[in-house]
């Protein structure tokens, strides 16, 4: 690799590391998103064009930090910015700003910027699309390709995000109590739509779209260590990676999907799961008993069977009624009646998918739940029919397939 | 490079370890998950549920308890991917750190074993 080539990728790697850190220590000195942004790009700017000439820095990250704080400081120097954040800070002596430069906020810099994304005045996509480019650190490109969208139509989602940012001055907000509860609650809500969106693709051709998986697990993990008295956030760590650990068993070599009692086990992740434990672990010992923390017990429950057959399915049952009194989602009832079909037979979870299928009117797979549970039940002709009818509330490519062939396969 | 850490321990203070210690352990998986280097992780449970095999004048045997006793027994391990054992002898310090802070009176050691990457041909 030529000396430019690595230093590229030193500086990419850096910025994939430290940029969440770097952009919110930036935001808490300016007060302002988009001048913290821009000392960041410039940081970014310098370090292309000095690493590749004079090496690549021990620490790289610091180096980017201590580059974007001294041009912060030039400019509240040279006073070229007469913004009104500025202007207070100028009437301070000088040595106040060092330290405010110095003073170690990592975790709450961080965090802050994440609350900053998920502000309630922003829609939830907003949220998850201003947490990638922020602080997950990808480029507008990168998350076109993974939304399957144009760069100029999440260019201007982003700035349009900002303005609403600024006009409702949410930029330094720091919530505290129930407030900060609820908002680390939507950043966690962000990160688990952001890996939903990866692990069935609402829209195109692919199921999956692991990148997007992978970025969540990411988002998750820096999340705990910005939070780290908080069970649910390691229940969500724990969550993700266990179901990212079956992404590879998902799909077979044709890019179809294969369902769960399909599954070649052997190709799960067993590195993903022993980290998928780790984090339940963790979070069990902090008490943990809410809805992430209970999903990812669920998820336990399935990455240590050898098979469906040994699978533990009256303890998932439990397990996901105590989910759907925690959350009190049909979809959850839903899980369940698949799980309680499995512990007790398909008539139990018939009955139960009969009680909660009007709660999800147009769901597609409340026929098609149906149809696996009718289908074990012998009565073909019926089960045909109702994976007809998930095929056609299907939004997925690939899942419509896997219907309509399910559907053909039970009319024979 | 890859580096398998084996988590020794000598003097265990209390039959249970503490809460802590989890989230303590817990926090920095997620730390090395968040930048890329944790690969695997795991707990092993005492020695006599497992097995000794031994190749010993040509038999192979296997027994159901520990041959020798040992004082020191392996808890756990890690995979970490990471640049040079400096670095792996740093996440196995943190680890120790961990131990310092949430289990008063706990010790051990973390053997750093660098892994074999691929076969090399002389």
């Amino acid at each position: 690799m030529s000396v430019d080539a690595r230093a590229a990728q030193a500086v990419e790697q850096a910025w994939r590391q430290e940029s969440s850190r770097l952009l919110g220590a930036l935001l808490r000195i300016t007060h302002d998103l988009a001048r913290a942004e821009d000392l960041a790009a410039d940081a970014l700017t310098a370090a292309l064009e000095q690493w590749p000439t004079q090496g690549v820095p021990d620490n790289p990250g610091a180096w980017l930090m201590t580059t974007a704080k001294r041009r912060a400081i030039d400019q509240l120097r040279s006073g070229q910015r007469q913004l009104r954040a500025y202007a207070t800070l100028a009437a301070e002596a000088e040595e106040s700003y060092v330290d405010e430069f110095t003073v170690d906020h990592v975790e709450d810099d961080v965090l802050r910027l994440m609350f900053v994304c998920c502000h309630p005045s922003l829609t939830d996509d907003t949220r998850t699309v201003l947490t990638l480019r922020l602080v997950a650190g990808l480029t507008t490109r990168e998350i076109a390709r993974a939304y399957l969208t144009s760069e100029a139509t999440v260019a201007s989602r982003i700035s349009r995000a900002k303005r609403t940012l600024a006009d409702a001055g949410a930029a330094l907000e720091e919530p505290t109590g129930p407030e900060r509860e609820q908002r680390l609650g939507s950043v966690m809500a962000v990160v688990y739509l952001l890996f939903n969106e990866g692990y069935a693709a609402t829209a195109g051709v692919d199921w999956t779209r692991p990148a997007l998986c992978a970025e969540a697990v990411r988002l998750a993990a820096l999340l705990v260590t910005v939070a780290p008295r908080e069970p649910e956030a390691y229940g969500l760590l724990a969550l993700l990676e266990l179901q990212s650990s079956r992404l590879r068993a998902r799909l077979d070599e044709a890019g179809e999907p294969v369902l769960l009692t399909d599954q070649d086990r052997a190709r799960w992740d067993r590195a993903a799961i022993s980290r998928g434990f780790a984090a339940l672990s963790a979070a069990l010992a902090l008490g943990g008993n809410g809805p992430h923390v209970l999903q990812a017990a669920i998820a336990t429950e399935h990455a240590r069977a050898a098979s469906v057959e040994t699978t533990d399915w009256p303890r998932i049952a439990a397990l996901y009624e105590k989910l759907a009194r925690a959350t009190g989602s049909p979809v959850v009832e839903l899980n369940r009646a698949v799980a309680l079909g499995m512990a007790y037979g398909p008539e139990t979870g018939l009955a139960l998918v009969d009680q909660i299928g009007p709660a999800l009117p147009g769901f597609h797979l409340v026929p098609a739940v149906r149809g696996d549970l009718l289908s074990r039940l012998g009565r073909r002709a019926e089960a045909a029919a109702q994976f007809d009818a998930a095929a056609e509330l299907a939004t997925n490519d690939r899942e419509r397939a896997l219907l309509r062939a399910r559907a053909a396969h039970h009319r024979h | 490079m890859k580096f398998m850490m084996l988590v020794h321990e000598t003097t265990r203070p209390t039959a249970e370890p503490p809460a802590e210690l989890f989230a303590a352990i817990g926090a920095l998986g997620a730390e090395n998950t968040a930048n890329g280097s944790l690969v695997e992780v795991g707990g092993l449970l005492p020695i006599e549920t497992g097995a000794v095999v031994a190749l010993k004048g040509g038999s192979v045997t296997t027994t159901d308890g520990p041959f020798v006793e040992s004082r020191e027994l392996v808890g756990g391990y890690a995979v970490y991917e990471v640049p040079d054992v400096t670095t792996a002898a740093k996440k196995a310090e943190a680890f120790l750190d961990a131990h310092r802070r949430t289990w008063p009176g706990w010790e051990g050691w973390v053997e750093v074993r660098a892994c074999l990457d691929s076969p090399q041909a002389a």
